[in-house]
């Protein structure tokens, strides 16, 4: 379990609190949504689950973030990845290798996995996200979609407990938005725990979270069922977010 | 006023052709959506239209593209960019400055405009976009989708003949994105072109008055939205049609042909058989 205990957190220089005395957890099995409006503390959020807050962004943090009892301060980011994967939002930059393939075998390599198990993780990372036929390619030459799903790939391959994945629909059509979704539920299914931030209501309303969280200017300002926050037109337009279409249409006909 | 004839470009190292014989004309004025499956080469079109291809990015290229009858390849990426404004599909690769109001401003300067007018230009855009209160903050310490709007702006900023666009509202939240629908939509009824790829269907396809579908590096479908969406066949080349024209269907709309929710709206409460099913 990872448990966020009243954490409020401003980057340095900035003169506000990205997040603000936000309290939550988030248990194995299940799927968690993310939303909010542009600078709300998303990402932010996220970077707290696997310690790149504190340890590698600097700014001033209090409370506390507990994975699996251990306060993430405690442990290395090293440590801490073996737990909890994160996909970044705009991980292009991060790519150093010369090929998708070695690539993908970097995490699992660095966390000391063992070479068969590597090679066995990294074609199936590969071929979860479809990239397996351009394993030779390098990184750079990918299109915008293809990029995205390799750093997906990067986190999968390493097996962790948690998956923390920011925007993963960015670049991606109607048709890898299915199989991102397909994979984002077997993981839940074999008892990850899966949090996911994005933009997407639609997609995310097809995904089926089990429960979805609202920030706004970095407060948790609703959580629980994806139905009941849906649903819940006039609060989500009041907090800059529009529903699924389907929920507006349902509004519409009950009170016509 | 753009026009690409019979391209076909393989980029350096890569075995397959990104585009393969595709042809296309643009005539000012035009709103054109692309879609299309990713890695189908939208974003190659996209970097043919300002030069990009052939001038930063290797490769083999076959046919020729004129902007305003000159070849693209006569002319440089800087003379180009006075012309066709694009915005790139990362906005990480785009900015290039330390501060917002400096990053604005780096395409103006380059254009040679004067202070009052770039002044001007920057506080007109960032009002336009709804992000005023970015104006004096570090590039590298914005959000994604803070990113993606000031890369916008920076474009928007220029006044380009032609808006190229790839994939804006990627990371965008929903006002944000409609925001940006809306100003591409009036800047189009000004006159200015207007050139987007994205997945995001619903937000564009209503402003658009020609869309094509891409698929393997080839333009297959070409035509109105409309009438691309309500057809239904692209999905053969994995474009679904966006959400509003699935309730269109589910509740029997599909006479009116809605491509925005207000339209679709409207349409429900007209009645049109409402199949509560
Ligand atoms: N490295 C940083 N340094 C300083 N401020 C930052 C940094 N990263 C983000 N911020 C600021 O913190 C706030 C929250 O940002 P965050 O990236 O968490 O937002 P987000 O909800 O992920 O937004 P988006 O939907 O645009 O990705 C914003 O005001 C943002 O500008
Ligand atoms: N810089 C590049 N070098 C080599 N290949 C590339 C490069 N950019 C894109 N490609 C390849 O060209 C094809 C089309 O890509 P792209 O135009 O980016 O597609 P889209 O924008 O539709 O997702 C893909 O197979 C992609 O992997
Ligand atoms: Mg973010
Ligand atoms: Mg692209």
């Amino acid at each position: 379990m990872i448990e966020v205990e009243g954490v409020t957190f401003k980057y340095e220089g900035s003169g506000m609190n990205a997040l603000r005395d936000v309290s939550l957890e988030l248990e194995r099995g299940k799927i968690y949504g993310v939303v909010g409006p542009n600078g709300s503390g998303k990402s932010t959020l996220l970077r707290l689950l696997n310690g790149l807050i504190p340890h590698f962004y600097r700014g001033e943090m209090k409370g506390r973030v507990l994975v699996d009892g251990v306060d993430t301060r405690e442990a290395s980011v090293a440590q801490l990845s073996k737990k909890v994967g994160l996909v970044f939002q705009n991980p292009e930059h991060m790519f150093f290798s010369e090929t998708v393939y070695e690539e993908v075998s970097f995490g699992p390599k660095s966390i000391g996995m063992d070479p068969e198990e590597i090679k066995e993780s990294v074609r199936w990372a590969l071929e979860e996200v479809g990239l397996w036929e351009l394993r030779e390619r390098s990184p750079w030459s990918l299109s915008g979609g293809e990029m995205k799903r390799l750093s997906i790939a990067c986190i999968l391959s390493m097996k962790p407990e948690f998956l923390a994945v920011d925007e993963p629909t960015i670049g991606q059509d109607s048709l890898s938005k299915e199989s991102l979704s397909e994979i984002f539920k077997r993981m839940r299914g074999e008892g990850k725990g899966v949090v996911i931030v994005t933009h997407d209501l639609e997609w995310l309303d097809e995904l089926g979270p089990d429960v979805v969280f609202v920030l706004r200017y970095g407060v948790v300002i609703n959580r629980g069922d994806p139905k009941e926050i849906f649903s819940d037109i006039r609060n989500l337009a009041t907090n800059g977010l529009i529903p699924p279409y389907r929920y507006i249409v349902d509004s519409l006909l009950e009170v016509g | 006023m753009l026009k690409i004839e019979n391209v076909t470009f393989r980029y350096e190292g890569s075995k397959r052709p990104a585009l393969s014989e595709v042809s296309l004309e643009i005539d000012r004025g035009e709103f054109l959506l692309i879609a299309g499956l990713s890695g189908s080469g939208k974003s190659t079109l996209l970097r043919l239209l300002n030069g990009l291809i052939p001038h930063f990015y290797r490769g083999e290229m076959k046919g020729r593209v004129l902007v305003d009858g000159v070849d693209t390849r006569e002319a440089s990426v800087a003379q180009l960019s006075k012309k066709v404004g694009l915005v790139f599909q990362n906005p990480d690769n785009q900015i290039v400055t330390l501060r917002v109001d400096r990053e604005i401003a780096f395409g103006l300067e380059n254009l040679g405009l004067p202070r009052e007018e770039i002044i001007e230009r920057i506080n007109e855009v960032l009002k336009k976009l709804g992000i005023e209160h970015l104006r004096k903050r570090g590039t590298a310490e914005l959000s994604g989708g803070e990113k993606q709007l000031v890369a916008i702006a920076s474009v928007l900023a220029m006044k380009p003949d032609v808006i190229v666009l790839d994939e804006p509202t990627s990371e965008l939240d929903p006002f944000s994105s409609a925001r940006i629908a809306k100003v591409l939509g009036n800047l189009n009824r000004e006159g200015v072109t207007v050139v987007v790829a994205e997945h995001r269907l619903d937000l564009f396809a209503p402003k658009a008055n020609r869309m094509i579908v891409m698929s393997n590096g080839r333009i297959v479908r070409e035509g109105h939205p409309r009438e691309l969406l309500y057809r239904g066949d692209i999905s053969l080349h994995g474009v679904r049609p966006p959400s509003v024209v699935k309730l269109a269907r589910k509740y029997g709309v599909v006479g009116a042909q809605p491509l925005a929710v207000g339209e679709l709206i409207v349409a429900l409460r007209r009645g049109v058989r409402i199949d509560r099913s």
